[in-house]
């Protein structure tokens, strides 16, 4: 899947907004959403809440987590730890950078914020990489993973799947099957 | 990029594939059990009108399994040069240093082929190969993985082509993840289709 698309899928998560004009509820297939009352908090899509900030109509509240100090606290926990530690979101980095670029001003120290969201990336990227030749390395059948993000997912999807899969082919081969034939007989 | 069926992976061959007749027409080292009326002339290093018994010739891999069939064998084959112990032992060594495509471009298709002709050292050969990819994988997923834009042919010369393959499809995905993150892919472009176009616009006409 193109990375756009995990950004298309991410969109549909809820953020919360201030809006500065009034309107009634809107009506859309998946629920409905608002009413908009300048002024007063409100949970609207994330498409909707980018598109309303483009046309200066809101302000974007970021989630509690895109702070420093809660962010230090992923990255300490993602250092110490040799497993995944699970993210405040699974839509984590498409959300880190869609706000990013659209509500920056609304954001705290951005670009520290920016710094540490590509910290904890690269340390989940390396643990990703390294577990991945451990997997390979030691021939196991299966693995478990958890608190993957969809993005880190659809990053390591194509090339480890056809990996594995040249792999089956070599361990398929006549030599291993035969002889497990041999057995059963 | 169909990777799902590897050039002669295992027992499924796949008749139009490019990849798989070059693959199978490597040469395998053969002994003739039987002798061969009137085909002398296939056997440059002799001017004899038939191949006889005991003659060595190499033939193509497809040829090879057909002849060297269990029930009517009419040629013993032997293992191919990177397949025998010699380079078995290298590539236990440090298989990440072997220049694989130099061995044979399609090294690890070519060994699960001649592993159906049943040498005796058939089960040592399958095991080497699931050991040497298992120790390259490293390199190809990192190279993969990160190398950026530009010439990438020094990179990926010692990888055979199933592993040029995989380092393809790691690119692609690396390529798709940047664009993203630097926001080109949000921009809507011209199609090439359109951009190509011969044809006049109808504003120019008018």
């Amino acid at each position: 899947m193109e990375h756009s698309e995990m950004e298309f899928i991410a969109e549909k998560q809820k953020v919360k907004i201030v809006p500065n004009f009034s309107m009634s509820k809107i009506y859309f297939i998946s629920g409905e959403v608002g009413p908009f009352q300048p002024g007063l908090p409100t949970e609207v899509p994330f498409w909707l809440a980018i598109s309303l900030r483009q046309r200066q109509k809101c302000v974007i509240h970021p989630p509690d987590w895109l702070t420093i100090e809660r962010l230090e606290e992923i990255k300490e926990a993602e250092t110490t730890t040799e497993l995944f530690t699970p993210l405040p979101n699974t839509h984590f980095r498409e959300m880190c950078q869609l706000l990013l670029t659209h509500a920056k001003p609304n954001i705290q120290n951005a670009d520290a914020v920016r710094t540490l969201v590509k910290d904890i990336w690269d340390i989940r990227a390396a643990k990703l990489r390294s577990s991945s030749d451990k997997f390979i390395r030691v021939q196991a059948g299966h693995a478990r993973i958890d608190n993957l993000t969809l993005m880190e997912i659809n990053i390591a999807r194509p090339f480890l799947l056809a990996s594995l899969d040249h792999l089956h082919t070599l361990r398929t081969s006549k030599q291993f099957t035969k002889k497990t034939r041999n057995k059963e007989y | 990029m169909d990777l799902l069926c590897p050039p002669g992976g295992g027992m499924k061959q796949n008749y139009l594939s490019i990849d798989d007749i070059m693959m199978s027409s490597e040469k395998i080292p053969s002994t003739f059990l039987v002798s061969v009326k009137t085909l002398g002339y296939l056997d440059p290093s002799t001017n004899k009108k038939d191949i006889e018994v005991g003659s060595k010739l190499d033939l193509p891999l497809w040829l090879a399994l057909s002849l060297a069939h269990p029930r009517k064998k009419f040629v013993t084959v032997e293992l191919t040069k990177p397949y025998k112990a010699t380079y078995r032992e290298i590539l236990k060594a440090d298989a990440g240093v072997v220049n694989l495509y130099k061995l044979c471009p399609y090294y690890y298709a070519l060994g699960q082929q001649q592993l159906s002709l049943n040498h005796a050292e058939g089960i040592l050969v399958a095991r080497s190969l699931i050991l040497a990819f298992s120790d390259r994988f490293r390199r190809i997923m990192d190279l993969s993985g990160n190398a950026i834009g530009g010439d990438n042919s020094s990179l990926i010369q010692q990888f055979d082509e199933v592993e040029r393959r995989l380092f393809a499809l790691g690119q692609k995905s690396l390529q798709s993840f940047q664009r993203w993150e630097v926001g080109e892919s949000r921009t809507l472009r011209t199609s090439e289709l359109v951009s190509r176009h011969r044809k006049r616009k109808r504003e120019a006409v008018d």
